[in-house]
């Protein structure tokens, strides 16, 4: 019997690691995580954190904010709602961290955001339009853009390319996906496709040629995957294996280093063009991203880029303000303006989203290359949409 | 036609899985819950020797073999054996206890992020009359059948075999007879995480691997061995069979989003007609 409770307490240890509470410096200006840090989204939290940490070493380094070093007290919300309102509680009523960014997937951020704990979270990549609980207090405040955004910039930009007919192969449990297919079919129709099939899966699905085989009955030439990249590569991967011709379309979970492994093949990995919050292009990013390989021996994934983005607004407000107190800092973050990031230029309008623009990628023969950008937000309210031509692009922008 | 192809693919690597855990069941009447995360550590171990050391499939495969053979004896003998005698709860804690243990471990080395093996390994694709079928998933088709005539093979011929199969049956009545029940046991445990690690393998050479790549795979051969008639051997392959099909032919004809749902209400009517499973001929009794 004496075993089985070493057993449990086992069980008990590793549930709890990563909780484990850092004491608050005093001087220093506390600023809190709420990550994926393991679990099933532990890859998007770790890119996050990376991302976050090298921008605080860069801030510390070059002697703090006002002389104040920014001290990271991270907690894990192993990718469970419950315990990403259960680390906001802890870091905004017990640890009093300014503020705290994160987490990462919208479903945890909605359950962070609705935890009651009143102080600025600052959301990275969350990118479902609703993440605030109705009538409360809005303390969010996000750096990336929302799905309808990039749904409408995707549904406009395939029509745009020539497209007519797409097919949508939608994650059924993520409100993420099915947000971004919506409006991307909202879009797409309204402009002159049509859309011949829309089929789900559940993540974690690795075979997709059930799925696959039935769409190939359909006759169409675009096929948007609106889900992460695992999935996404491997649907490439197998949409070739069985001689499916279309032109791939995505969102920005699609953007990973590890994508052209998982597709596998450098001749699947052609015509296919995915949202995206930064461009390799600018030069804010390149500095970046020299940055970040130097760091981490690796290219950074859009991911690190706005986890580094969040601490730079962080830092951006406390210095407007100059004060680490979260009223103000929720404040100062309220007025933020054509902010620089790496991700490109942020205002933060009413509801506290940030106002970019959305940049498309395209993959041809293995090589990415920023395609366009769209300034969705203007546009949508304008209804036509001003496309930024970016280095030598192949497709006119005319509507 | 092509769909009847997908499905018995899915259906190969239920059965892969399913096959170790209905092997420990028969023997111990406990459910491995770590089994299916020792197939993970196969993939793993598949995966750095194809990557790192740029072996070919039988080698990795062999390589992958061994380490979970071992990794399943060393759990066997330091976490269950202690737990022996110990009636409900307490087995089944630790058993899950391991399984997070496994996967942390794998993260901590490995990280979090999804890893792919190389594309030449196992690579190709046989198009026959217009359907498509990669070799990995020959390969893992032939592997199922292939290890179940083994493992009956195993169980019926040899004295090894025999000797597990009197275990199962009655383990005092084995030991009077002079069986070496742990030995037994332990032999059990090897097979059955050998089993598991050429699964691991055949899985990562068709899809991905991620440290929690073990839990869908091994919920649905769970499944499968369960609706097979746990502790059957050929039960195992035939649940695992009927599972992919199922799943394929729901998603296929019928409606994506709600295909696992489905499919596991036809599993649980299956049940409820035939609680002994596909090939049990009563609750608790089949034997192995």
């Amino acid at each position: 019997m004496k075993k089985a409770i070493v057993g449990m307490a086992l069980l008990c240890f590793l549930s709890l690691t990563g909780s484990g509470c850092q004491k608050k410096d005093s001087d220093a200006i506390a600023l809190g995580f709420n990550l994926e840090l393991t679990g099933k989204l532990a890859q998007y939290g770790q890119n996050c954190m990376d991302g976050a940490t090298l921008a605080v070493q860069q801030i510390n380094a070059s002697g703090g904010l006002d002389g104040h070093l920014i001290q990271m007290i991270a907690l894990d919300n192993r990718s469970e709602n419950a315990d990403a309102a259960l680390a906001a509680l802890k870091l905004g009523e017990d640890l009093g961290v300014s503020a705290i960014i994160g987490p990462t997937n919208s479903n945890l951020s909605r359950s962070a955001l609705s935890s009651g704990a009143q102080i600025p979270m600052i959301i990275p990549s969350a990118t479902a339009d609703e993440l605030v609980p109705e009538n409360a207090v809005n303390n969010m405040f996000r750096v990336c853009y929302t799905d309808s955004v990039q749904g409408w910039a995707m549904g406009y930009y395939a029509w745009a390319l020539g497209l007519q007919r797409a097919a949508i192969i939608t994650e059924g449990s993520s409100d993420y996906s099915r947000g971004i297919s919506e409006a991307f079919t909202g879009k797409f129709c309204e402009l002159g496709g049509e859309i011949v099939e829309q089929v789900f899966y559940t993540t974690g699905e690795c075979d997709f040629y059930s799925l696959l085989t039935r769409l190939a009955k359909q006759d169409f030439d675009a096929l948007f995957i609106p889900g992460y990249y695992a999935e996404a590569g491997l649907i490439i991967r197998q949409m070739n294996e069985l001689g499916i011709q279309a032109t791939v379309l995505s969102g920005d979970a699609f953007d990973s280093p590890a994508l052209e492994e998982i597709v596998g093949r450098q001749e699947y990995l052609s015509n296919i063009y995915f949202t995206n919050h930064y461009a390799p292009g600018n030069s804010t990013a390149q500095e970046f991203i020299d940055a970040f390989t130097e760091a981490y021996g690796r290219e950074p994934s859009a991911y690190a880029a706005l986890g580094y983005d969040s601490v730079m607004l962080f830092a951006d407000a406390y210095l407007r303000m100059g004060s680490g107190d979260p009223i103000r800092i929720h404040n100062s973050l309220e007025q933020t303006e054509d902010f620089v990031g790496v991700t490109g230029l942020i205002t933060i309008d009413e509801d506290h989203n940030a106002q970019k623009d959305v940049q498309l990628i395209q993959i041809q023969e293995g090589r990415r290359s920023a395609a366009l950008s769209v300034h969705a937000i203007a546009a949508m309210n304008s209804a036509q949409a001003t496309m930024e031509m970016q280095g030598g692009n192949r497709h006119a922008a005319t509507d | 036609m092509q769909q009847l192809i997908n499905g018995l693919s899915i259906g190969s690597v239920y059965a892969l899985v399913a096959l170790g855990y209905s092997l420990v069941f028969g023997v111990l009447r406990m459910i491995n819950f770590a089994h299916c995360d020792i197939m993970m550590l196969g993939a793993y171990a598949g995966y750095f020797c194809a990557s790192y050391l740029q072996l070919g499939f039988i080698l990795s495969t062999l390589w992958a073999v061994l380490f979970c053979s071992a990794v399943g004896i060393v759990i066997e003998r330091w976490a269950y054996r202690p737990l022996r005698g110990i009636r409900g709860m307490p087995i089944m804690v630790v058993a899950i206890g391991l399984s997070l243990l496994l996967e942390y471990i794998v993260m901590f080395f490995f990280g979090a992020d999804v890893r792919v093996y190389p594309p030449d390994f196992l690579g190709g694709i046989l198009v026959i009359g217009g359907i498509s079928l990669p070799v990995s998933r020959l390969v893992a088709l032939v592997l199922a059948l292939f290890l179940m005539g083994g493992l009956q093979f195993i169980l019926h011929k040899t004295r090894q075999g025999r000797a597990m199969r009197a275990v199962a049956d009655d383990s005092i009545a084995a030991r009077l007879c002079g069986v070496d029940e742990k030995k037994i046991i332990s032999l059990a445990f090897a097979i059955g995480s050998a089993l598991a690690g050429v699964a691991g393998v055949a899985y990562g050479s068709m899809y991905l691997i991620s440290p929690l790549m073990g839990t869908t795979p091994g919920l649905k051969a769970f499944a499968a061995a369960v609706v097979g008639g746990i502790g059957s051997i050929p039960g195992a392959l035939l649940g695992g069979f009927a599972l992919g099909l199922v799943e394929t032919f729901v998603g296929a004809v019928w409606n994506t989003a709600f295909k696992d749902m489905i499919a596991f209400i036809i599993l649980i009517v299956v049940i409820l007609f035939k609680p002994g499973g596909l090939a049990g001929s009563k609750v608790g009794k089949t034997r192995l």
